[in-house]
């Protein structure tokens, strides 16, 4: 359960599966943020990120008699919804190797920009959404998601290898755009 | 999910910064109401509102209007016109108006020898059904049209009978003259109009025997009034002016027309600063895309000089492009028959990313596992588009059969086809050779329908009352990209030039 609300989850969800749709806001509300960072560690449109969103939201509803409660928490198998509602999105934008270098550079750039305020969570996000569109799925799957490198593999359709590979130099470009004061200001943040 | 190998410490920071409990503080992660709203809708089983959604509607709202418009226009032409009567009508009418002649005839031969243009004042005694139309007039014109040197053939009685119309686009309620001329060459044509606007008339001028029937039909143009005007005919006497007056609306107020335009086509793809930058230092080059526009449409004249109209159009353009990229080959990919490694290679091109296959063989010992080659790539690519776009015509300058108008309008562009060729790709090696190539997936981020303002100019020429040619320039701004990969995108401009055909009816 997300935010000081008193109904719990499973009682909303109860509520959404007898019929009544306005309910739905309810977990809506509840969890619009936490997915809402999701989606924007994964596309780097805010206006895509929105669209993703609501897609992952509508597509929660309709999958919400599928869900199990004795599985998995709301927010975790909602997230999942999210994720793969990301990806969907991500693999349809495809960025040629052959440029990412450059993207690299200019992300670097906007990160070392933005360097000079406080690092939050906003900044983070930024900076993440700044990887190249590979290094930057397998990072948020792997270090912020926990997936396995074998789950990126069949998520990505790419060899474990690769995504190994991926978020090495993930957090290679990282370090290179987050400078020391990054760190310490991270530090005292988390 | 659990994993054993350690992370670095500022990566630990990251991940705890993520796993807070709460964001109540982070505003910005709020998304947009309509988020909400289009989730309320697709729960609803509505449809979620697409990015053109409401631009489509707005569209089609006013393509609904503007035909009802037309239509609406067009009857309530009808309703208050009194149609062009028939030769049938006329005779008709030439039966009826019988009754009206011997009255007429002997006021006629009184006023026989007075000057014509007293004569004209006839006219403002129609008979009963033309009263009210009359009555509501506030001036009246008199205009003098030489028959005889037009086109007059003589009856066998060796008299002139005629009658005259006034082709008006700007129709006001006109009276229709039909006299007997035995001697003289003028009519007196009546034209109760407050703003007779000399630059619009068009005369048709149609002689008739005495049973009514059409003898021959001259056209008269507008520079026929100068003619009108010859002081040769002030002294014309017209013995029967004045009789069978009929009003007449002989043309519609507002016409319609056809116009057929064929011409060049000049398609510039810009790309924003993202895409230019990311592309760049892959020494990308691409052209311009050249081709044929076929436009068809209808127009409606709403004024002496103001034109609404609509079109569709059909444009096919070819473009080329092309950027390096860098591959590594790998010898122990190869397989034992075949010397060659396959490739996916990711082009871009002005209209976003292409997925491609590409086979490169080793034709000589490059004496190492793994080559690093640069490919030079070249794409051809053919774009058809259909075009339907509502504009207004203002025509700038009328003189000599000349019009000049500004042309501005909005419409919607749809990319209805593209295909793409990889043309080559040749290797900075000369150990290595392009083998075939197959374009496995194409323009996936293309906005296939987008948004359309356009400006232009054209120059027109009558060639007959109805009937004029002309040349047309203009620019088409698409107001959304055509093609939209996270960051990158590319807009279009389009430049064209062409000849045009335009059929009054």
């Amino acid at each position: 359960m997300e935010e000081g609300n008193d109904i719990k989850d499973i009682d909303v969800i109860s509520k959404v599966l007898g019929g009544d749709k306005h309910a739905f806001s309810t977990l809506y509300h509840r969890y619009k943020r936490t997915h809402m960072l999701t989606c924007l560690r994964y596309i780097s449109d805010r206006q895509e990120a929105e669209d993703v969103l609501q897609e992952a939201f509508i597509a929660i509803y309709k999958d919400l008699q599928q869900y199990d409660y004795e599985r998995a928490n709301f927010k975790t198998w909602s997230s999942k919804v999210v994720i793969n509602k990301c990806l969907k999105k991500l693999r349809k934008k495809t960025i040629p190797t052959i440029f990412k270098d450059i993207l690299d550079f200019r992300y670097k750039f906007i990160a070392r920009a933005n360097a000079i305020g406080n690092l939050n969570l906003e900044y983070l996000t930024k900076v993440i959404n700044g990887l190249p569109k590979g290094y930057r799925s397998v990072f948020n799957l792997y270090v912020l998601d926990g997936y396995t490198h074998k789950e990126i593999a069949t998520l990505l359709n790419i060899s474990e290898s690769t995504s190994k590979t991926q978020l090495m130099r993930a957090k290679k470009l990282l370090r290179n755009c987050l400078k020391e004061a990054d760190y310490a200001s991270l530090e005292s943040y988390a | 999910m659990l994993r054993s190998n350690p992370m670095p410490d500022f990566i630990k920071n990251i991940k705890k910064s993520f796993e807070r409990s709460s964001l109540s503080k982070e505003n910005w992660l709020d998304p947009s109401d309509r988020v909400l709203a289009n989730i309320e809708a697709g729960i609803n089983g509505k449809e979620s509102e697409r990015r053109y959604g409401v631009l489509i509607r707005l569209v089609c709202l006013f393509l609904v209007a503007l035909l009802v418009y037309m239509f609406y226009l067009k009857n309530n032409r009808q309703d208050s016109k009194m149609a062009t009567p028939s030769t049938e009508t006329l005779q008709k009418k030439d039966v009826t108006n019988k009754i009206e002649l011997n009255n007429i005839l002997a006021s006629v031969t009184e006023q026989e020898n007075e000057p014509v243009n007293n004569k004209a004042t006839n006219l403002n005694t129609p008979s009963t059904t033309q009263t009210n139309d009359v009555a509501n007039s506030q001036s009246t014109h008199s205009v003098k049209i030489p028959i005889k040197n037009r086109s007059s053939p003589a009856l066998d009685d060796g008299s002139e009978n005629f009658f005259i119309q006034i082709n008006d686009r700007i129709s006001e309620p006109i009276y229709r003259s039909k006299d007997h001329v035995k001697n003289g060459s003028t009519a007196d044509l009546k034209r109760e109009s407050e703003n007779l606007n000399t630059e619009n008339i068009v005369i048709n001028a149609a002689l008739l025997n005495q049973d009514g029937l059409t003898q021959n039909f001259t056209f008269l143009t507008v520079y026929d009034l100068q003619e009108l005007e010859s002081p040769s005919f002030e002294n014309k006497k017209l013995p029967y002016a004045g009789l069978f007056l009929e009003p007449v609306v002989v043309n519609e107020k507002a016409r319609f027309s056809l116009v057929g335009n064929i011409g060049y086509s000049n398609w510039q793809f810009i790309l924003n600063e993202e895409y230019a930058d990311a592309v760049e230092p892959a020494a990308f080059q691409s052209t311009a895309g050249n081709g044929l526009s076929v436009n068809v449409g209808l127009e409606k004249e709403l004024g002496s000089r103001l034109s609404l109209g609509t079109s569709f159009g059909v444009q096919q353009v070819n473009f080329s492009s092309g950027h390096n990229s860098s591959v590594i080959y790998d010898t122990k990919s190869e397989t034992t028959d075949d010397s060659s490694n396959t490739k996916s290679l990711t082009m871009a091109t002005p209209l976003g990313f292409i997925d491609s296959e590409v086979q490169l063989r080793r034709i000589g010992d490059t004496g190492s596992e793994e080559t690093s080659l640069v490919l030079d790539l070249h794409n051809e690519h053919k774009l058809t588009a259909l075009e339907f776009s509502i504009y207004g015509k203002y025509d700038l300058i009328k003189k000599d059969g000349l019009d000049v108008g500004f042309q501005s309008g909005f419409g919607i562009l749809m990319l209805s086809a593209v295909d793409n060729k990889l043309t080559s790709f040749d290797s900075d090696n000369d150990f290595f050779s392009s083998g075939v190539n197959t374009v496995t997936s194409s323009f996936e981020e293309l906005n296939r329908v987008t948004p359309v303002v356009s400006f232009g100019l054209n120059v027109m020429k009558a060639l007959r009352y109805d009937i004029s040619v002309g040349v047309s320039l203009g620019g088409r701004f698409n107001l959304h990209a055509i093609q939209t990969t996270g960051e990158f995108e590319t807009s279009l401009r389009r430049y064209e030039a062409g000849l045009f055909i335009r059929k009054s009816f």
